[in-house]
C-alpha cells in the first residue's frame, strides 16, 4: 500500500482516535495534541512497516499507539520511571471478574434517563477505566482486542472492565434511587429538579 | 454434583459467558449457554443488564465532536515530520554500537589516517593551518543531535565509566580520562554511543544526568579529537552561544576536545559546576 493510501486509511479513524484521546486527556487541546502525535508516529516508515508485517485492524493499531503515547507522556511528566502497568490501581486486578453486580431491582431502571448520570460517572473514573469502557462500550471491541491494545492479559481487561462497570452502575444506582423515591411519592421530574 | 464437578461447571459457564461477550461462541456453545440461562434467570438478567449498560455507555461516551479542521492539522503535522526526518538523514548519523563489539578495523583506519596526516603535514603543527570550524554550525549540529537522541527514548540507564572509556578509545583513537573528569561529581553516565558530526568528525556522545535531578535533565558531552577542532588552548573554558539551547561549553584536554550541550536552561552550568570546570573565559 502506498503512503498516501495508508494515510487516507488511517485518517478514516480520526473521529474514533480523537474520541479516545479526549476521554483519556479530558481536555480538548491536549486531546488534539495527542491525536497529532499519534498520527505522526503512525505514519513514520518504521511504523507503517510494523503495521503491515503484523496485520490486524487499523483502528485497533491506532488505539494501541494512542494508549502508548498517552501513558508514556504521563510517565515522563511524572518524572519517575514507571512501567505502564504500575499506573493502574492494584485493586482493579483483584476484583473477581464474575462477581455479581449489586442486587437491586434492575427492572425499574429506565436506561433512557441515565445517560447524563453515566456521563458524570464516566468523567469521575480514572483514565484506565474510561479507556477500557470506551473500547468495550463505544468501539465494541472484544476482550482480546482490548488486551492487545493495552498490552495486558485478557484477565486484566476483564478485571478492569468489571470494576469500571461496577463503578458506573453503582453511581447510576445511587442516582436513580433518588429519582425512584420521587416518582414513587408522586413527584414528577420538574419538582425533583426544583428541589 | 461433587465440588470438583461444580467448580469445573462454574468455570465452564464463566468461560462461555466471556466468549458470549465477544460473540465468539460456536453454535454448540451457544446452545449450551442458552440451556443454562433458561434455568438461571439471575444470570440471564445480569447479561441483559450488561448489554443495556454497554448501550448506555456507548450513547454517553460517543457524544464527542471532532474539532473542525483537525484532519488538515494532522496532515500538516505528518508532512512536517516527514520533512524533518528527511533533513535529519543529512545530519549526524548515530550508531548505537555496543562498546565491546566495535570492529578493530576502525582503529586501524584511524591510525592510518593519523599517520597519513603526520606524513603529509609534518606532525601536528601543519605549515598550512586548517580552516577553523564554523562554531555556529558545529553547535547547531550538536544541539540537534542532543535533542534527537534524547527525545528518541528516555534516558534512564546507567553505564560503567571504564566501559565507556574503552569504547571512546576505539572510536577516537584516544582514551578520555572520564574517571578524572567525573570522579568527584555526583553524576550518572546514562548512555554513550558514537556519531559523526558534520559528516566527517567521529565523535563520542555521552549522556550524563546529575544524580537526584529529574529524569529529564540530561546533558550531552561530545568528545572529538583535536584534529577536528584545532586552535583551542588547554586550561581554558570556551563558550559557544547557541539560540536553540543553553550555551555550549568547550574545553580541550590533551588530544581531545569536550563539548557540553544542554537544551535546559542552566543545564550546562549545573554540570560544569559539578565537574569543577572553570567558568568560560572566552567565546567562540
Amino acid at each position: 500500500m502506498d503512503r498516501q493510501a495508508f494515510e487516507k486509511l488511517a485518517l478514516e479513524h480520526l473521529d474514533a482516535v480523537y474520541r479516545m484521546a479526549l476521554h483519556l486527556t479530558r481536555r480538548a487541546d491536549e486531546a488534539e495534541d495527542l491525536v497529532q502525535e499519534v498520527y505522526v508516529k503512525a505514519l513514520r516508515p518504521k511504523s507503517v512497516e510494523s503495521f503491515e508485517s503484523k496485520g490486524g485492524g487499523m483502528r485497533a493499531w491506532l488505539f494501541a499507539i494512542t494508549h502508548n503515547v498517552f501513558y508514556s507522556k504521563l510517565r515522563r511528566e511524572k518524572k519517575a520511571p514507571q512501567a505502564v502497568a504500575d499506573f493502574f490501581d492494584a485493586e482493579s486486578a483483584e476484583t473477581p471478574p464474575d462477581e455479581a453486580p449489586p442486587a437491586w431491582d434492575r427492572a425499574s431502571l429506565d436506561w433512557e434517563q441515565v445517560d447524563e448520570r453515566i456521563k458524570d460517572a464516566v468523567e469521575s473514573l480514572s483514565p484506565e477505566y474510561r479507556e477500557v469502557l470506551l473500547m468495550w462500550g463505544v468501539e465494541g471491541l472484544k476482550y482480546r482486542e482490548i488486551a492487545t491494545i493495552m498490552e495486558v492479559p485478557i484477565g486484566t481487561v476483564m478485571s478492569r472492565l468489571h470494576r469500571a462497570r461496577k463503578l458506573v452502575s453503582d453511581a447510576i444506582t445511587q442516582s436513580t434511587e433518588g429519582i425512584n423515591e420521587d416518582l414513587g411519592a408522586g413527584r414528577g421530574p420538574a419538582e425533583t429538579t426544583g428541589r | 454434583m461433587t465440588d470438583a464437578q461444580q467448580n469445573n461447571h462454574d468455570e465452564s459457564i464463566a468461560a462461555l459467558l466471556r466468549l458470549a461477550a465477544d460473540d465468539d461462541l460456536t453454535p454448540e456453545q451457544q446452545a449450551r449457554l442458552d440451556a443454562y440461562l433458561a434455568e438461571n434467570p439471575e444470570d440471564l438478567a445480569r447479561i441483559d443488564f450488561d448489554r443495556q449498560l454497554r448501550g448506555a455507555c456507548a450513547r454517553a461516551m460517543s457524544d464527542v465532536s471532532t474539532p473542525e479542521g483537525l484532519a488538515d492539522r494532522v496532515r500538516a503535522a505528518i508532512a512536517e515530520d516527514a520533512q524533518a526526518e528527511a533533513l535529519s538523514n543529512l545530519q549526524p548519523q548515530t550508531t548505537n554500537t555496543a562498546f565491546w563489539s566495535r570492529a578493530r578495523d576502525w582503529r586501524t583506519a584511524a591510525a592510518a589516517i593519523i599517520l597519513l596526516a603526520l606524513v603529509l603535514g609534518g606532525a601536528w603543527n601543519l605549515t598550512r593551518a586548517p580552516a577553523p570550524p564554523a562554531w555556529a554550525e558545529l553547535a547547531g549540529l550538536m544541539v540537534s543531535e542532543h535533542s534527537r537522541t534524547y527525545s528518541a527514548s528516555p534516558v534512564s540507564g546507567s553505564m560503567e565509566l571504564v566501559e565507556v572509556e574503552r569504547a571512546c578509545d576505539l572510536w577516537l583513537g584516544c582514551e578520555p580520562s572520564l574517571d578524572t573528569l567525573l570522579k568527584n561529581a555526583k553524576v550518572e553516565l546514562a548512555d554513550a554511543h558514537n556519531c559523526v558530526i558534520g559528516g566527517r568528525h567521529t565523535t563520542a556522545h555521552l549522556q550524563i544526568r546529575l544524580e537526584g535531578r529529574p529524569e529529564g535533565n540530561v546533558v550531552s558531552l561530545f568528545i572529538m579529537t583535536i584534529a577536528a577542532v584545532p586552535g583551542l588552548s588547554e586550561r581554558k573554558t570556551y563558550k559557544v552561544d547557541c539560540p536553540d539551547a543553553d550555551a555550549i561549553l568547550v574545553w580541550r584536554a590533551g588530544e581531545l576536545v569536550y563539548f557540553l550541550v544542554s537544551d535546559a536552561p542552566g543545564g550546562c552550568d549545573a554540570l560544569r559546576a559539578a565537574i569543577q570546570l572553570p567558568q568560560p573565559q572566552d567565546s567562540l
